[in-house]
């Protein structure tokens, strides 16, 4: 998964050395919000009432608001909001919606099975359909709601009691968010319910024409890598939902005293060969993020030969497992490159990818690597103490195409910080730990406790050769600095701060599930907010557009603020219709003249409106977890309260833009 | 009373829209058909205008529920939707998400599901662009059939276009064969069952495995191109040929091809037995079929590129009439011509080519442009000179001698285009004793290679104790060139074809041998020296071999004196056993 840089809540509110204080923009856009609005307040008043007039009514509005709000009540707005609640629920748009999102997911599963990874796909489905039909039902109910009151001059019978405005727009908001949380709770539940039942699945072990069990030799010239290294025979499972897995049957010799296997209800045999074990035993792949747990009722005994053992054995395969995961990276703090000459670097090398997210390191005889520096190991963080679960993603870059059989070799050697608390002195080194990449899979090493290595005095002295203590000894101050190198000459490997990360225990998925639809809520209220608020001062249709508008440039407001910064080849909206209908390349510039300057004069007025725009719209991409759902990551509080934050602030600036809205309207009529 | 209106109104809403679905169903009713598959009821006017765009599903069991339900849910904003699903993709594949980038694509599809060019820019996209992504090359195999299964997935969207078929063909083909993974690939194909089942939903795949070594992918690809020709010379489920869309000569180029392609995949893999050459036999019978096939050169005017021997004849037999109908006319003109030329363009006519410098062959080439490039013309000059009772004879003439001459310039182009006669050669040459004798050298020869003997060894017969003397790699290597030089005496044409090309690739592999078994790199009297040194007259050919004036340096330098004496004492003398100037040594 993409994971861009992201600050912690505090550096995020307080500011660092890279980006402001987020309470000083805050403050900054307030002020700036109310002297526009003081000034666009006093031009409409002049409009209506005349230029000295108009002061007297923006003073009237400005002095009349401290008590509106410090004033509200609770009561009355909670009455508003039932109402607002009991309208909405009459127009029905409540009940299409639903029935719309029934419908998908009575036919949903049509279209989802059969995909490689079922559970991103379904994951996205729902996110996706939830996102888009909770935010048009709210635009839907709040869009018609005020202006469809003053068209049918209902309102009246509102304000002519003693409701403040504050009441009515908060009413409103807060009927229609609860309304619209309802219906999320209940679409979050089913589509739940119709993930998990749309990836319960299980197999049978397929048989062959004579209805038997073939269990055949592995040939490695045929299954190449797929096929474990201690892969004896194989077979498949029957196919359903859309996939079938491979069935190894492993030769895994392990020492006398060495734990047994997991799964013992997998072994076929347990053959003694003098100080060691073989267990044959059965293990399903992997496919598409998930397996099944076998068990095998056998002759245990029997010294016949395997495949035909297996012939008539029974075998049991349970539901899918390793669907619905919540991982818990531990991410680096910092992440160093160096070039080959050893120099550090904040990026690595490039490759002449387009897209810059990985910097890569050289590999071979060269000083290239990159260095990540985590912090906060400790013992209690990992399911196992024993093993640290490392998960990497690399890209890979070859210069030349090598040896076509083997991947890209990796080297990950560990290193103590002797920085800050707890810090020693000593240094510890460990050996590199070797092995070859998978390009565009996460790949899970399992990095033992205890790593051979050397210890170093603070003036760099060999103290020990022996084995250390990654808790005690590599991270005693719980920092720890991993290095990562390419070994293989004239190849490049390719990583991200987010590619490398320990793996601590996961989060309960639901607890995750249940943070995603938070996102979508945060949504939802401003969505909510954005139709209450232009619907006190434009009329429904007006209303619905504006807010379809806002939800597009929510969404796509990376994309434009790309446009805006003139990064997107092809030119504004006139020179793209000119190069469409005259079919020219977008990388190649206009001709020169006067024409292209009109053209690009033009686009440049469109191009900056759209970046002023893109810089007050809500970034939606910022209030979308889907991601970390759909590959099974944790979302982290940083990211869930900052998202909170921004929405609020948002909020609370719509309603305030919504109350004085209102109260012009109520002025004006 | 107003509730009663209300009630009546809406009555009359339901009842308008209830009769308005009437005649909507009966235009847009789709064409049901028997068991037979002959048609039952030819369906509604927008249905029958579907059909004639080809836009989209017809019949009642075309009907793909998703598809409708996708472009349904985007509530007449498709364009939107496609706009930002193609946006997705390039996103996608810009940050290497590979499974939102095949989803998004799937998506895409059901939106656009009768514009091919999606189709084929996508799974292209998947076969050739994201494949190639991938480091390992079993996922990039993966990546392969992906592409592939995508465009089988576009078949049942557009029933009446070939083109998807085509390219279903060309992916099957080109990239497991062509691409550097290739040896990986077909190893893969040939054991994977699930592939092969998924396709059998769309070619016979016993064909596909009737192979002596396993399944074939250049048969799967055989297969698609033979659908595509069906499907413009049958049609498809009894619905009528459909229309080319592809020029005739490339369309029916590409099956026949596929044979050849195989066999020459088979010969760099196996030792070339009767399969291959029964294989090599059928890739040349089919591919004589091909040049035997009648292709348009105007409407209503046909040539092959089997009949340029005859159309050149027939042209020369017209024009002879001519030449007999108006005598001395041709020379005459002729001589016009040539006088209208400059001295030093005269001058150049008759000189042999080997003694003009290249400025003077393009010179030449002008000049021959000048007087023969528009012979018509001449000849046209020629039949108006005719007396007047001839002049009938001498149009009709004239008529046939430009038919029969654009008929010439046609088959001519078209066989360069495919390269036609020297394909035609090989697959001659190669399914003959020869042909396999010498690829079996070549196989043994690489093998011996591969198992490090260079050269003649001995063995002893562990039973009878007889001492027996066994070729090796360079023996081996001889022996197949000294048939290929047997092959191309009796064919010179062969010398600048492809087969020679590969043939060349073959001598460099022997040259590397050579040096490495301690020997010259380059032998002084190699077997195929004339055929390099007339292949090195050739401007399209770039062999880098050495050629015999580079051989005979050499030698000379060798037999030149080679005793040195220092400078400062000069009764000391030393002989230097070879040449070691690097550029001298070929």
């Amino acid at each position: 998964m993409v994971v861009n840089d992201f600050p912690q809540i505090m550096e995020w509110l307080f500011g660092s050395a890279d980006s402001p204080s987020a309470i000083y923009i805050f403050f900054l856009l307030i002020l700036a919000a109310t002297l526009f609005g003081l000034f666009f307040g006093y031009l409409v008043a002049a409009f209506r009432h005349g230029p000295t007039e108009a002061f007297y009514v923006v003073a009237k509005v400005v002095s009349g608001a401290g008590p509106d709000w410090l004033r509200i009540s609770p009561r009355r707005t909670f009455a508003i909001a039932k109402l607002a609640a009991k309208e909405a629920i009459r127009r029905r748009v409540i009940l299409i919606v639903f029935a719309i999102f029934a419908l998908a997911l009575l036919f949903g599963g049509w279209f989802l099975s059969g995909a490689e990874n079922p559970e991103r796909v379904y994951i996205n489905f729902v996110m996706f359909g939830t996102q888009m039909l909770i935010l048009m039902m709210v635009m839907l109910i709040s869009a018609f709601s005020l202006p469809e009151d003053i068209k049918n001059r209902t309102i009246y019978t509102i304000t002519t009691k003693p409701v403040r405005a504050s009441e009515i727009v908060v009413g409103r908001i807060l009927g229609f968010a609860g309304l619209g949380t309802a219906l999320l709770i209940l679409m979050g539940v089913i589509s739940l319910l119709f993930v998990w039942r749309g990836l319960e699945h299980r197999h049978q072990i397929a048989v062959n024409e004579n209805n038997e069990y073939e269990f055949v030799e592995v040939d490695r010239n045929q299954t190449g890598r797929r096929a474990s290294d201690d892969a004896v025979l194989e077979t498949r499972t029957t196919r359903d939902s859309g996939h079938t897995h491979f069935v190894e049957v492993l030769r895994d010799v392990r020492d006398k005293d060495a734990p047994k296997p997991v799964n013992m209800d997998a072994v076929i045999r347990e053959i003694p060969a003098g100080d060691k074990i073989i267990y044959e035993r059965l293990e399903i792949e992997n496919v598409g993020g998930h397996t099944h747990k076998i068990s095998v009722k056998v002759d245990r005994d029997s010294t016949a030969d395997l495949a035909e053992l297996l012939k008539k054995a029974e075998f049991n395969i349970s539901s899918a497992r390793g669907f619905f995961r919540a991982r818990v990276p531990q991410y680096a703090e910092k992440l160093v490159f160096y070039d080959r000459d050893g120099n550090a670097k904040s990026r690595g090398i490039s490759t002449g990818d387009q897209w810059a997210y990985r910097g890569y390191i050289s590999g071979g005889i060269t000083l290239s690597r990159a260095e990540y520096y985590f912090k906060g190991i400790k013992e209690g963080l990992f399911d196992s103490s024993d093993k640290l679960p490392l998960e990497l993603t690399l890209g890979v870059y070859r210069s030349k195409t090598g040896d076509i059989y083997k991947q890209i070799r990796v080297g990950l050697q560990f290193e103590s910080v002797n920085e800050g608390e707890g810090a020693t002195g000593d240094r510890y080194v460990s050996e590199q730990l070797e092995f070859e990449s998978e390009e565009f899979t996460v790949q899970v090493k399992a990095i033992p406790r205890t790593l051979p290595g050397q210890k170093f005095s603070a003036s760099g002295e060999l103290l020990e050769n022996g084995n250390f203590d990654l808790f005690n000894d590599f991270a005693k101050n719980g920092k720890l600095k991993l290095t990562v190198r390419c070994l293989d000459q004239d190849q490049y490997l390719g990583m991200a701060k987010a590619d490398i990360y320990f793996r601590a225990t996961d989060k309960p998925y639901w607890w995750n599930f249940f943070k995603g639809y938070i996102g979508i809520w945060l949504q939802m209220m401003i969505v909510t907010c954005l139709g209450v608020a232009f619907s006190t001062f434009l009329s429904s249709p007006v209303v619905m557009l504006a807010v379809i508008c806002t939800i597009i440039f929510g969404f796509f407001s990376e994309w434009l603020q790309k446009l805006a910064s003139f990064a997107i080849e092809g030119g504004g909206p006139i020179e793209s219709f000119v190069r469409m209908i005259t079919q020219q390349n977008v990388s190649q510039p206009l001709p020169d003249g006067i024409v292209s300057t009109i053209i690009t004069s033009i686009d440049s007025v469109f191009i900056n409106m759209v970046g002023a725009v893109t810089q007050v719209v809500p970034n939606f991409s910022r209030l979308d977890f889907s991601d970390f759902l759909t590959y099974g990551y944790f979302v982290d509080n940083d990211r869930l309260l900052v998202a909170a934050l921004i929405s609020l602030a948002f909020c609370l600036g719509l309603t305030v833009l919504g109350y004085f809205c209102l109260k012009t309207r109520e002025l004006a009529a | 009373m107003n509730q009663s209106k209300s009630f009546v109104r809406k009555v009359i809403y339901i009842a308008l829209v209830g009769g308005l679905l009437i005649p909507l169903s009966l235009v847009s009713r789709p064409a049901t058909r028997d068991d037979k598959n002959a048609i039952r009821d030819a369906g509604g006017v927008l249905s029958a205008l579907r059909d004639d765009y080809e836009l989209s599903q017809a019949r009642l069991s075309e009907i793909d529920p998703g598809s409708e339900t996708m472009k349904l849910a985007s509530l007449g904003l498709r364009g939107v939707a496609v706009n930002i699903l193609w946006m997705k993709a390039l996103d996608a594949q810009e940050k290497k998400q590979w499974d939102t980038f095949s989803s998004t694509l799937n998506s895409l599809v059901k939106i656009q599901p009768n514009f091919i060019k999606v189709w084929e820019y996508q799974g292209h996209n998947l076969s050739y662009n994201t494949s190639v992504e991938f480091d390992d090359y079993e996922q990039r195999y993966a990546w392969v059939k992906k592409g592939i299964e995508f465009l089988t997935k576009g078949i049942p969207y557009n029933r009446r276009d070939h083109r998807i078929i085509d390219s279903l063909g060309f992916f099957s083909g080109n990239k497991f064969g062509n691409a550097d993974e290739r040896v990986q690939y077909r190893r893969l194909f040939r054991n994977d069952t699930p592939f092969l089942d998924e396709m059998s939903k769309f070619v016979n795949i016993n064909k596909v495995n009737n192979c002596d070594y396993g399944p074939d992918h250049w048969l799967l690809a055989y297969e698609w191109y033979d659908r595509s020709i069906r499907m413009v010379e049958n049609g498809i489920d009894g619905t009528g040929p459909v229309e080319r869309r592809r020029k005739e000569m490339l369309f029916y180029n590409y099956r026949p091809a596929q044979l050849r392609n195989m066999a020459m995949s088979l010969q760099s893999e196996f030792r070339s037995d009767e399969y291959l050459a029964s294989l090599w036999e059928r890739a040349n019978r089919e591919w004589v079929e091909f040049g035997n096939r009648p292709l348009t050169v105007f409407t209503g005017i046909e040539t092959t590129m089997e009949s340029l021997l005859r159309s050149a004849v027939a042209v020369q037999k017209l024009r002879n009439r001519l030449d007999d109908i108006v005598p001395g006319a041709r020379n005459r003109l002729l001589g016009k011509k040539i006088a209208s030329l400059t001295d030093e363009q005269r001058l150049l006519i008759g000189r042999p080519v080997d003694s003009l410098t290249d400025e003077e062959f393009e010179n030449l080439q002008i000049v021959q442009q000048i007087l023969y490039g528009d012979e018509l013309q001449i000849d046209r000059q020629i039949a108006s000179q005719a007396p007047l009772e001839k002049q009938k004879e001498t149009e009709e003439i004239f008529l046939k001698l430009s038919e029969e001459s654009v008929k010439l310039q046609t088959a001519n182009y078209f066989r360069s285009t495919v390269n036609y006669e020297n394909w035609k050669m090989q697959s001659a040459v190669e399914h003959t004793e020869k042909g396999i004798a010498a690829r079996q050298a070549e196989f043994d020869a690489l093998e011996l290679r591969d198992r490090a003997i260079f050269d003649e060894y001995e063995q002893r017969d562990p039973i009878t104790g007889e001492v027996r003397t066994l070729p090796g790699s360079i023996q081996k290597f001889d022996e197949a060139f000294t048939v290929w030089s047997e092959v191309v005496e009796e064919e010179p044409k062969l010398r600048l074809g492809p087969m020679f090309d590969n043939i060349v690739t073959t001598i460099s592999k022997y040259m590397v041998v050579r040096s490495v078994a301690g020997e010259d790199s380059w032998p002084t009297d190699f077997i195929l020296q004339d055929v390099i040194d007339f292949r090195s007259t050739d401007s399209q050919t770039s062999d880098d071999l050495p050629l015999s004036a580079d051989v005979a340096e050499r030698e000379a330098s060798r037999n030149k004196d080679l005793r040195y004496r220092m400078p400062n004492r000069p009764d000391i003398e030393f002989t230097l056993e070879k040449e070691s100037d690097p550029e001298d040594v070929p």
